[in-house]
């Protein structure tokens, strides 16, 4: 199953090790550090679970098998949340190695859902991608503008 | 026709059809210049004061503040008229906001002429606080500027920007801070350039909740309109008496306020990411469009200057010493 990072609404920046991740859609924010940034950016560098969990394994020195289950399991955990997507992955990046130091430690992401609030006042970003749909017909628009 | 054609064509014969307006002023908005025309006395009380005026000089915004009694533009009312909308198209940018009282915001970026249109004659008051800075965020697009839901106050170190929440704190320390002879450059959205961290005033308004009218009664006038939406009072001030003390700098820090029962305000490093997590919520939904520009320049601005929690303690006019110590170290 191909992976890719690039969901629609949802923004991600990197600030050193530490990935956040903003859903524009439902006003919701996450927050990856340690391996779960890690593995988030194995997958935009269009790296496989197993390459992912290999790499994990070879930089904090856990066995391979082990982690790459664990990774298996974050990366169901980010498609469920909708933090991931299937579809087409990026461009393969071929430097990508995982910044870790010391033992693993299992992957989260920290779930920040105080926003719905906003969401509900200020509703300009439910605006869906039918544009800007007219409520007269063109005639009447054109007849309207001739008779000015 | 389209729509960017039609409501290009609108905003033209709007400007067409009266050259001038019964109430014009200058005014600088971030790094923009204005030149705002109300079709009313009503109008222009009701939006005029939120901005900082300024003596004729380059115009990059021509914007209009119409009713649906000056101008008939129920034509660009789109479908489904209960639904926000959002159109950048052809080098129009324009947001129908429904909710609560309808407002359309439009502008034709080539020929440099926005309108605020309120079929109903009234907007919302936080619409009144910063009016059409949608059109604003418009005009950044392609710059370095953005604009940032924050305060910001600066004094001769340099300007600290406030990010956070509602009710986080902002208002309180920013108003401490201006009392105190500090710049003021805005309690809630303020334009910041992401590559060199200059600072600059969009409004001169602050909203201020009713327990804190006490402490700043000062910034109280005799006309301070008081509105009070789902319950939620706000004296709605001017600042714009402080004249040359509404201003910008330099960023030197950013201050992350919030409330965790401290006496005197205290201070904890924080990290960019907390300062973009506290910058760009507010920020994105309030400014409809490009939100991957906006992310990218929140998380540049937020890796300007370094980052702290502060706790802004109980004591409101405590701030603006404690904030001075801050800067100072750094």
């Amino acid at each position: 199953m191909a992976l890719t990072v690039s969901v629609p609404l949802l923004i991600s920046q990197q600030f050193d090790s530490e990935v956040v991740l903003a859903n524009y859609q439902n006003g919701v924010y996450y927050n990856l550090d340690g391996s779960a940034a890690q593995i988030w950016l194995g997958l935009k560098a269009n790296r496989t679970v197993e390459e992912i969990g290999g790499a994990i394994a070879a930089a904090t020195g856990d066995d391979v098998p082990s982690i790459t289950q664990r990774v298996q399991a974050f990366v169901d955990s980010m498609l469920a949340e909708g933090l991931i997507a299937e579809g087409t992955p990026e461009p393969r990046i071929e430097t990508w190695t995982p910044v870790l130091s010391g033992a693993f430690v299992a992957p989260e992401f920290q779930r920040f859902d105080n926003l719905r609030e906003l969401l509900l006042m200020d509703p300009v970003h439910d605006a869906g991608e039918e544009g800007w749909p007219l409520r007269e017909t063109q005639e009447k628009v054109d007849q309207k503008v001739d008779e000015r | 026709m389209k729509a960017s054609d039609l409501i290009r064509q609108e905003i033209a014969r709007v400007f067409a059809k009266t050259i001038s307006q019964p109430v014009e002023a200058h005014a600088r908005c971030g790094p923009f210049g204005l030149r705002l025309g109300f079709a009313s006395q009503d109008l222009s009380g009701m939006f005029l004061p939120a901005y900082i005026r300024s003596t004729p000089s380059t115009i990059d915004l021509d914007l209009r503040f119409i009713t649906a009694a000056d101008h008939d533009l129920s034509a660009l009312v789109p479908e489904a008229a209960e639904k926000p909308r959002l159109l950048i198209e052809d080098g129009i940018y324009s947001v129908w906001q429904p909710a609560v009282i309808p407002v359309l915001f439009a502008v034709d970026l080539a020929a440099k002429r926005g309108i605020a249109w309120l079929p109903n004659g009234e907007a919302p008051p936080w619409i009144r606080s910063r009016p059409a800075i949608s059109l604003i965020h418009a005009l950044m697009h392609d710059t370095p500027w953005c604009a940032v839901h924050g305060a910001a106050v600066g004094n001769d170190t340099g300007f600290t920007l406030l990010a956070g929440e509602g009710h986080s704190g902002k208002t309180t320390a920013a108003l401490a801070c201006t009392k105190a002879g500090w710049l003021y450059a805005g309690d809630d959205f303020v334009a910041v350039d992401s590559e060199t961290g200059r600072i600059e005033p969009l409004f001169c308004s602050a909203r201020l909740r009713p327990a804190l009218v006490d402490t700043f009664q000062s910034f109280i006038g005799d006309t301070t309109a008081v509105s009070d939406f789902n319950g939620e009072p706000r004296h709605e001030l001017s600042l714009a008496r402080l004249g040359d003390r509404i201003g910008g700098g330099k960023l030197r820090a950013t201050f992350i306020p919030r409330r965790r029962g401290a006496a005197v305000p205290e201070f904890t490093p924080a990290k960019q990411s907390d300062a973009f997590r506290a910058l760009l919520p507010t920020t994105a939904y309030e400014l409809p469009g490009w939100p991957n520009e906006i992310a990218a320049k929140v998380a540049k601005v937020a890796g300007l200057a370094p980052v702290f929690f502060a706790d802004t303690g109980t004591a409101p006019m405590e701030i603006p010493a404690a904030f001075a110590r801050q800067l100072e170290r750094l």
